[in-house]
């Protein structure tokens, strides 16, 4: 054995020991990671998100519940007294509630179904395969427009003050968050709102993007009032100068 | 000089080189690190003592390194801990022959016949 070749041999053993003992702090270091990241437990935030969610559903079940017993004192109230003045007042009241979109209303429309393209195409800008807020923007003013009375997002009553706000994958309707599949409901003439949704620019603009638009319209769809829970109506109103207190 | 190059060098491709060894294996390769390291020692402790063979120091690498990863296997297989038996052993003879190391250079550094 030459000096050149057990240097060679050598070195080529160095090399392997380097070699092997990098590669296993390599893997160890990751495994630490992966241990770590496993630590934050998605399990146990997922059921504190599912618990926190079933409290709500148990809140609103109650809220709906009071809301329907002060209705009902309301009108022992109004059938006690028996007076005039009351009862118009009463139903001045549920005029201007329907018309504010408080109360839940059934009638004839549509039923606007969307979800987010399927991502099977290689395309460079996947924004285009997503609903957007701007897009449920675009189609409430198109179904405005075509005099809709009332108009909910999956089970979201829109109103004057009813946003529309992108919040990352979801959109956020009266503070809450959704997720696709989106639901439109729009009451009014079934036929202006179905022509109006023909002819709308952004919804041809979203099948050609092929995302998913499913529409039927309906004898008779139930949209249901503006759940005020999250929103701080009374505080606002509150604040507000009446200028013109006349309903018309 | 050529065991630290390539060192350097293997460690270098290691962390270049996007291979990795499962994790399921990762005791019987630091067992066979271990095995390595001890002939590492073992070869440096030789070579001072002018006593160095390639053929010894090659087999001792390999050898060593492929029996202490076999044991460790065989010892998961039986549900025993055997790696323990390889890492004493290794780890013992590592230590004895960095002290045969460390005897040589003081020797040299101090001139002192007293240190032996």
């Amino acid at each position: 054995m030459s000096a050149a070749y057990k240097k060679i041999v050598l070195f080529v053993m160095f090399v392997l020991l380097g070699l092997i003992v990098s590669i296993q702090v390599k893997v160890i270091i990751n495994e630490r990671e992966k241990v770590s990241a496993k630590n934050l437990d998605s399990n146990q935030l997922v059921e504190q998100i599912e618990e926190l969610q079933a409290q709500n559903e148990i809140l609103e079940v109650e809220i709906q519940k009071a809301l329907k017993e002060r209705e009902e004192l309301t009108l022992s109230v109004i059938s006690d007294q028996a007076s005039y003045e009351l009862e118009t007042k009463y139903n001045q009241l549920n005029t201007v509630k329907l018309q504010a979109g408080l109360t839940g209303v059934t009638g004839p429309g549509v039923i606007i179904r969307l979800d987010d393209a399927a991502a099977l195409r290689q395309i460079t800008n996947a924004s285009i395969l997503i609903i957007h807020d701007s897009d449920i923007m675009a189609l409430l003013n198109d179904l405005k427009a075509a005099g809709a009375q009332a108009i909910s997002i999956n089970g979201e009553r829109i109103v004057a003050m009813s946003e529309q706000l992108c919040a990352g994958p979801t959109i956020r309707i009266n503070r809450n968050r959704y997720t696709v599949p989106f639901e439109i409901i729009a009451l009014g003439d079934p036929d202006l709102l179905n022509k109006a949704l023909q002819s709308s620019e952004r919804l041809a603009y979203m099948t050609r993007d092929r995302i998913v638009v499913n529409i039927r319209t309906s004898r008779s769809i139930y949209v249901p009032g503006l759940n005020t829970a999250n929103i701080k109506l009374g505080t606002l109103m509150s604040n507000l100068e009446v200028l013109d207190s006349d309903i018309r | 000089m050529i065991p630290i190059l390539g060192l350097v060098a293997g460690i270098v491709l290691g962390v270049l080189l996007p291979y990795d060894i499962p994790y399921q294996y990762h005791s019987y390769v630091a067992v066979a690190i271990l095995a390595a390291l001890d002939s590492v020692f073992g070869g440096a402790a030789a070579s001072l003592q002018g006593k160095f063979n390639l053929k010894i120091f090659i087999s001792g690498f390999f050898g060593n390194a492929l029996i202490a990863a076999a044991l460790a296997y065989i010892g998961d297989q039986l549900g025993i801990e055997i790696y323990l038996a390889a890492i004493f052993a290794f780890g013992n003879r590592i230590f004895l022959n960095f002290a045969v190391i460390r005897r040589h250079w003081l020797k040299k550094l101090t001139k002192d016949d007293k240190v032996v």
